[in-house]
């Protein structure tokens, strides 16, 4: 069961549906039913590995249980980051992981009609209710839902939160909570604090190390595990690159 | 810091490599077309000789007392004719010399193009070139045989300047004493016809005797007077004549400049001409460069975020979606 490629032009990895393995050694996450929520080719899956292995370094129980992804600003990939990690985590370290979107401020990637964390804090909704199983064994997903824009402050106050996230931290070895900007709505700062770590998502060539600083002043004494660059893409050509060392 | 610099402006160019190469483009371009559009010049050259002294000036002290130098007298008058060229009525004499009067005053042509069109450089510590390049042969031989004639010309009017002062205000001083003795004299004529000595060898009356004596000093004063005169001017003369002769033997032509009958070779100048618009855009292209990175803060090298922020870069992400 796996994807028919287009014909012509570069050939693009296969996906298994059933497994969620792409064939280029990246990883899916794949819905039971098919449907497709995320893919990373190797290039991310292997900078995500580095960064776990540099958590692991001094002791394998180093990585958090609860990991908060974030950026400066709207648009620099933490929803990305955060799935392709969670994938990374729950194929190789075998270990129940479950992603939790946390950004009710992305109206448009939410589906209206789909239940979430927002149906589990505001509506009495049980997790298992709203959790979306997928075909990667140990790995899950709950949709942020839907919350009125005025009460999206008050949510990320809301003491259901603290009480449904802990109970999701009983299910799960580890949560990584995909987060909305920092400068974008102060929410993100009191959403952070549900987490043990954060890691700050910068966008290459987009944002500028202004940004980075305020962003990082609005979590000021929130431990990090420091910061990854997204889409990192050098227009040095190798041969100059190998010419000037870089 | 320099390697990151270097790193971030090779980041921004090979970025949009294809925009920052339009004013190098541009401007080798213009060249391409400025070395086309060139015409075919010739070059015609005289040679003179120039010395700061002559034998002349040294026997007889006359002369411009050049105050010492370790500039050859060559590269002296080179100087002389470059800061000349500057002047327009030097550049103007030059044109008109060169029969290029009428096109000056027409404004086909301009001081700046005559100015541009002459060079001069030493060839030796006595030997200077003096080269005139146009498009056409005749008005270079024309243009550089008028820059050597003016010059010396120049020379000439400057140093006999003196001299030939001198001379006009001596022949007005001579004159005006001829003038002075020829009165005296017809003077003590008349007197002596009015009153002739009397017959007999006997004495002429006291007051006669005493007028006549008068008058007899008043022309030995003005005769005086006349030949000392006289002979300033001859001395104001030999100077004028030992001053050109000693211009005459300072400045000599010694290769007067022919008509050419090939013109000049253009591959040199076509290249100089080209390495300069390419050295030209190559600047233009590093300074926007240089101005866009300036302008850029945006996150580019793991160093540079890790140093601003004081926070480690836990993984680089490729842009592999």
């Amino acid at each position: 069961m796996s994807r028919r490629q287009p014909r012509g032009g570069k050939r693009r990895p296969e996906i298994d549906l059933t497994t969620g393995v792409r064939s280029d050694g990246g990883l899916a996450i794949v819905e039971f039913g098919g449907k497709l929520l995320h893919t990373a080719p190797a290039g991310v899956t292997s900078s995500l590995r580095y960064l776990l292995a540099r958590l692991q370094l001094n002791d394998p129980d180093e990585i958090p249980r609860r990991l908060a992804i974030t950026s400066a600003l709207h648009g620099e990939g933490v929803s990305y980051i955060a799935r392709s990690l969670a994938a990374v985590m729950a194929h190789d370290l075998e270990r129940m992981v479950c992603v939790v979107d946390m950004n009710w401020w992305s109206g448009g990637r939410n589906d209206p009609t789909s239940l979430g964390l927002a149906d589990v804090v505001l509506r009495d909704h049980a997790a298992d209710e709203v959790l979306v199983e997928t075909v990667t064994e140990n790995l899950w997903f709950m949709p942020a839902g839907t919350v009125e824009l005025a009460g999206r402050p008050a949510v990320a106050k809301d003491p259901r939160l603290a009480t449904a996230l802990d109970d999701l931290e009983r299910q799960f070895d580890h949560l990584i909570f995909d987060l909305p900007a920092v400068l974008a709505t102060s929410d993100a700062i009191a959403l952070a604090r549900f987490a043990d770590l954060y890691a700050l998502v910068v966008r290459y060539g987009v944002t500028t190390v202004a940004q980075v600083k305020s962003a990082l002043d609005e979590l000021a004494g929130m431990p990090s595990i420091g910061l990854i660059v997204n889409r990192s893409d050098s227009s040095i050509p190798r041969v100059v690159r190998r010419l000037v060392g870089i | 810091m320099t390697f990151s610099i270097v790193v971030r402006l090779l980041e921004t160019f090979f970025r949009r490599w294809y925009f920052y190469l339009v004013p190098f483009v541009a401007i080798v371009g213009l060249g391409l077309s400025n070395v086309s559009s060139t015409p075919t010049e010739f070059s015609s050259a005289g040679v003179i000789t120039t010395s700061n002294a002559s034998l002349l000036s040294e026997l007889t002290e006359v002369g411009t007392r050049t105050p010492f130098t370790f500039e050859t007298a060559a590269s002296l008058t080179s100087r002389k004719i470059s800061s000349l060229l500057g002047t327009d009525d030097f550049a103007r004499r030059v044109a008109v010399g060169a029969g290029a009067g009428a096109a000056l005053d027409s404004g086909a042509i301009t001081l700046n193009s005559i100015r541009y069109s002459i060079a001069t450089f030493p060839a030796g510590d006595e030997l200077l070139t003096v080269k005139a390049t146009t498009i056409s042969a005749e008005l270079s031989q024309r243009l550089a045989q008028s820059t050597i004639d003016t010059y010396i010309d120049e020379v000439i009017d400057v140093e006999l300047t003196q001299a030939k002062t001198a001379e006009t205000v001596l022949k007005n001083r001579l004159d005006r004493h001829e003038r002075e003795l020829e009165t005296a004299r017809t003077a003590l004529a008349d007197y002596v016809r009015e009153n002739p000595e009397p017959a007999l060898g006997g004495d002429r009356p006291f007051d006669e005797q005493v007028t006549i004596d008068q008058l007899s000093s008043t022309v030995e004063r003005a005769d005086m007077q006349f030949a000392e005169t006289m002979n300033q001017y001859e001395e104001a003369q030999l100077v004028t004549e030992q001053t050109q002769a000693d211009i005459d033997q300072r400045i000599r032509v010694v290769d007067p400049p022919q008509t050419p009958l090939v013109p000049e070779p253009k591959l040199r100048t076509t290249v100089l001409k080209m390495v300069l618009f390419m050295i030209l855009g190559a600047l233009m292209t590093i300074t926007l460069v240089a101005v866009v990175t300036a302008l850029d803060h945006t996150v580019r090298r793991e160093a540079d975020i890790e140093a601003q922020v004081g926070l480690d870069v836990v993984a680089t992400v490729p842009n592999a979606r």
